[in-house]
């Protein structure tokens, strides 16, 4: 007899995990890795995604450490009451950082590409107001929404991407092992590093996650799954466009993703594309959304107390 | 506000606190007359409530006491007052409770001590009998109401599969289902809910394999309705529901018994409510409200491709008139060359913006889909068909309408039948007008995130604790695997784990067998 559920197993996560760093780190990266980097920026991300291993493997540690008690709850016992609670609230800094950047860089990119002529606050007022819903249905209902997107999403964000590699120029993304300066692929590495941000969102579920032993595996699963989808269209993008090329465009991926066309029913597949990056940022917002919220809550030891919460709202 | 907006997890709570109707809770006298005075008060004298003094000699030995209208006289005649007129003549005297017992040849007779008892029974259908100088009163079950034949169901019509459907009467559906299962693990419990409509409600099971966690849920929030009537299974529906303020059914409604014992079958839980043909199975996910039970009569290929058509043709239903709107309205660039001219061209002589010839479009026949259902049976047809045909044409001809907005609305409009639920089809009606809005406001970007918040919301629904997503969202493979296909019956040797049985295998070991 199956026991009911009422925390997130490790399906749960690793699809929230996988639906959050796609939707956060997808849209800017071939610009950044072009821009640091230059025709073979891939590498960047490459190293970037190797960097993670040893957080994510540092954040499986802590939550084995502390395996009922979420970041906020644990870092004063590590750092003190005072440094604790300073170090609690710039980790929360920053992830309210990442999703106002996320949310911006969303809404900005909708607005240019489908609402030209709706105010920019109407639809980005809109889509946090989705995301202020999603939040509401608390870690359970935002982890089987993100269950829900996960394989659609999946499938049509690769086809997507897999499409707009027709016209790819191999000499766009050649040759391979040239760096033109050690500085340039560090700060490139630094900066592509800001998908892997999300990973921070791990501390703050822990409490939730009922196979903490799995946690590394999971981690480690989503986001190389996220990454190879990332690299893809990093590679993509620079191959179609080139170097220099790609900073031509504001939203290098929509431009890329409508080079992919679905002959007598889609003037391109960058609808689709779209469509899918759209429900994987709001449910990653409304994800992170909850986190701040929940996180807000932490610190004075009342995982319900509510005008803390909505003080962060 | 906001405080309520971020509130925990649903509690249920009682709707009603006071009791609607305070009767006199005293014993009966050993006075006949007094007794009998008592109950004609306490009922208000109506006009249908008979009483026939059994008299010997002078002396009145007992008094029958009945509602003409609820009561079976042909039964009553046969049963109670032939029998006992022939013990007087036999006896030829007074005679007491216990002697007008054993005359009846009666199978099952109740006896009462208390006012109100008497009363319930009375109300329920119950002849009473009042013998003289007694202190019980007998209570003789002989409701014989008008009742309605077994017949097909309408809202669940299949081509395969047995024709029967439920009924008004609770016990002829009981019945109906004991003849599908005939295991001794068939468990029946009833209550009596509503103040004023004391409406019989059984909670059925098999004791074997409905989750006891489950079971204990439903009679808990069974126990704690407090209402004064209850007419049709959907007040029950909406009061044990997991959470209110939802447009999704959170319960599972049917009128084919067969439908309901595969339920009990994959160890649900089942609600009958008396005087209501639809019956009540708990869990529901929104995953099972399209399958329907004639799947499970073909061929599991052919059954594979109708679970398709139906789940494609609601997804498409729902969502056509928001993606139509935005990409006529507000994103024309993103179809293609040739739909944009032959949606310019259609719409030439329009006067109306897109949005609102629609929003007629829609309203026209959602008044004329509304009004078919009061039609009389033999003009249905003819007036909804024909109606909807001229009036269609004569809107393009007229130039008010175009083509294609009336082909989008019509199949939209049929189209969300394709559900094996009504509720679940009114509720994607909703659905369908929101994602409208949200198209003709926030064009193709606009429906993707409504459609997300809807998904949000469907997510945080929970039905007796069983996600209302699954088994997509939390993901079970094994019932995955039965959900857009049909498996056939040899590989369908699970229960869905979805509903957390107490033995999954179908054909489960018995208790040592290795």
């Amino acid at each position: 007899m199956l026991k009911e559920k009422t925390g997130i197993g490790p399906g749960l996560f690793f699809m929230v995990l996988y639906v959050s760093l796609f939707g956060y780190g997808v849209i800017h990266a071939p610009r950044v890795a072009a821009e640091y980097i230059g025709p073979n920026g891939y590498w960047g991300f490459i190293l970037a995604f190797i960097l993670s291993f040893p957080v994510m493997a540092g954040i499986a540690w802590l939550g084995r450490r502390f395996p009922n008690c979420s970041v906020i709850e644990y870092l004063p016992r590590l750092f003190g009451g005072f440094f604790g609670k300073i170090l609690g609230f710039l980790l929360l800094v920053a992830i309210l950082v990442l999703m106002i950047r996320t949310s911006r860089i969303f809404s900005g990119g909708v607005n240019i590409f489908f609402l030209r002529r709706t105010p920019a606050w109407a639809s980005a007022a809109f889509f946090l107001l989705v995301s202020l819903y999603i939040a509401r249905q608390g870690i359970e209902g935002i982890t089987r929404l993100a269950a829900f997107v996960f394989p659609l999403t999946f499938v049509l964000s690769f086809l997507a991407i897999l499409f707009s590699m027709e016209y790819m120029e191999l000499d766009n993304i050649r040759p391979v092992f040239f760096f033109e300066s050690g500085l340039a692929v560090a700060a490139g590495t630094a900066n592509l590093f800001s998908p892997f941000m999300v990973l921070l969102t791990v501390l703050l579920i822990n409490p939730y996650l009922t196979r903490k032993e799995k946690s590394f595996p999971v981690m480690a699963g989503a986001t190389t799954l996220a990454s190879f989808l990332i690299l893809l269209t990093i590679v993509s993008g620079i191959g179609n466009y080139g170097a220099e090329g790609i900073l031509r465009y504001s939203f290098p991926v929509f431009e890329l993703s409508r080079k992919a066309q679905l002959p007598f029913v889609l003037q391109s597949f960058a609808l689709l594309f779209s469509a899918t990056w759209l429900s994987q940022v709001l449910v990653a917002t409304g994800f992170f959304y909850y986190l701040l919220a929940e996180g807000a809550a932490d610190p004075v030891s009342r995982r319900t107390i509510v005008p803390s919460r909505s003080a962060w709202i | 506000m906001v405080r309520r907006f971020f509130r925990g997890p649903y509690q249920f709570t009682r709707l009603y606190k006071k009791p609607a109707i305070l009767l006199e809770e005293r014993e009966f006298t050993d006075d006949l007359d007094e007794n009998l005075k008592s109950l004609k008060k306490n009922l208000g004298d109506p006009a249908d409530l008979v009483w026939r003094r059994l008299e010997s000699g002078k002396e009145t030995t007992a008094v029958i006491l009945y509602f003409e209208t609820l009561v079976d006289r042909d039964l009553l005649g046969r049963q109670v007052i032939e029998p006992l007129n022939r013990r007087l003549h036999e006896v030829k005297g007074p005679l007491d409770a216990e002697d007008l017992r054993e005359s009846l040849t009666f199978p099952k007779v109740l006896a009462v001590t208390h006012l109100h008892q008497a009363v319930e029974r009375l109300l329920a259908g119950d002849v009473l009998l009042l013998p003289a100088g007694s202190r019980v009163v007998l209570a003789l079950p002989l409701l014989g109401v008008p009742r309605r034949p077994v017949d097909e169901a309408p809202t669940e019509k299949g081509i395969k599969g047995p024709r029967e459907g439920f009924t008004e009467t609770i016990t002829d559906n009981i019945g109906l289902i004991r003849r599908y299962i005939k295991d001794p693990n068939l468990r029946l419990e009833k209550k009596v809910i509503g103040e004023r409509t004391k409406t019989e409600v059984a909670v059925v099971y098999l004791n074997d394999l409905a989750n006891p966690d489950i079971v204990a849920e439903v009679r808990k929030r069974l126990e704690q309705i407090e209402i004064d009537g209850v007419l049709e299974s959907n007040y029950l529906g909406e009061l044990i529901a997991d959470r209110r303020w939802t447009i999704f059914p959170l319960v599972q409604e049917t009128e084919r018994p067969d439908k309901v014992a595969a339920a009990l079958l994959e160890g649900r839980v089942v609600i009958f409510v008396d005087r209501s043909p639809f019956t009540i199975i708990v869990p529901v996910t929104s995953n099972e409200l399209y399958q329907s039970q004639v799947d499970f009569y073909y061929n599991p290929f052919i059954a594979t491709m109708l679970r398709l058509i139906r789940a494609v043709g609601t997804i498409i239903a729902v969502t056509l008139p928001g993606f139509y709107l935005s990409f006529i309205s507000v994103n024309p660039e993103l179809l293609p060359q040739t739909f944009i001219q032959l949606e310019a061209s259609s719409r030439i002589q329009v006067p109306l913006p897109a949005a609102l010839e629609m929003l007629l479009t829609f309203f026209a026949f959602e008044v004329l889909r509304e009004s078919s259902i009061r039609f009389p049976a033999g003009l249905n047809l003819i007036i909804g068909v024909g109606g909807g045909i001229v009036m269609g044409l004569a809107a393009i001809n007229a130039g008010l309408v175009s083509g294609i907005t009336v082909a989008v609305v019509v199949f939209c409009i049929l189209g969300t039948f394709n559900t094996s639920n009504p509720s679940k089809e009114q509720a994607w009606r909703w659905v369908r007008y929101l994602l409208f809005a949200a198209g003709a406001v926030f064009g193709f970007m606009g429906v993707i995130a409504t459609g997300v918040l809807v998904l949000a919301h469907m997510a945080g629904l929970k039905s007796f604790g069983v996600s209302y997503l699954a088994p997509w969202a939390p993901p079970l493979p094994v019932d995955i695997a039965d959900a857009p296909v049909r498996l056939p019956w040899w590989a369908s040797y699970r229960r869905p784990p979805t509903y957390r049985p107490r033995e999954e295998d179908r054909l489960g070991k018995t208790e040592g067998e290795k």
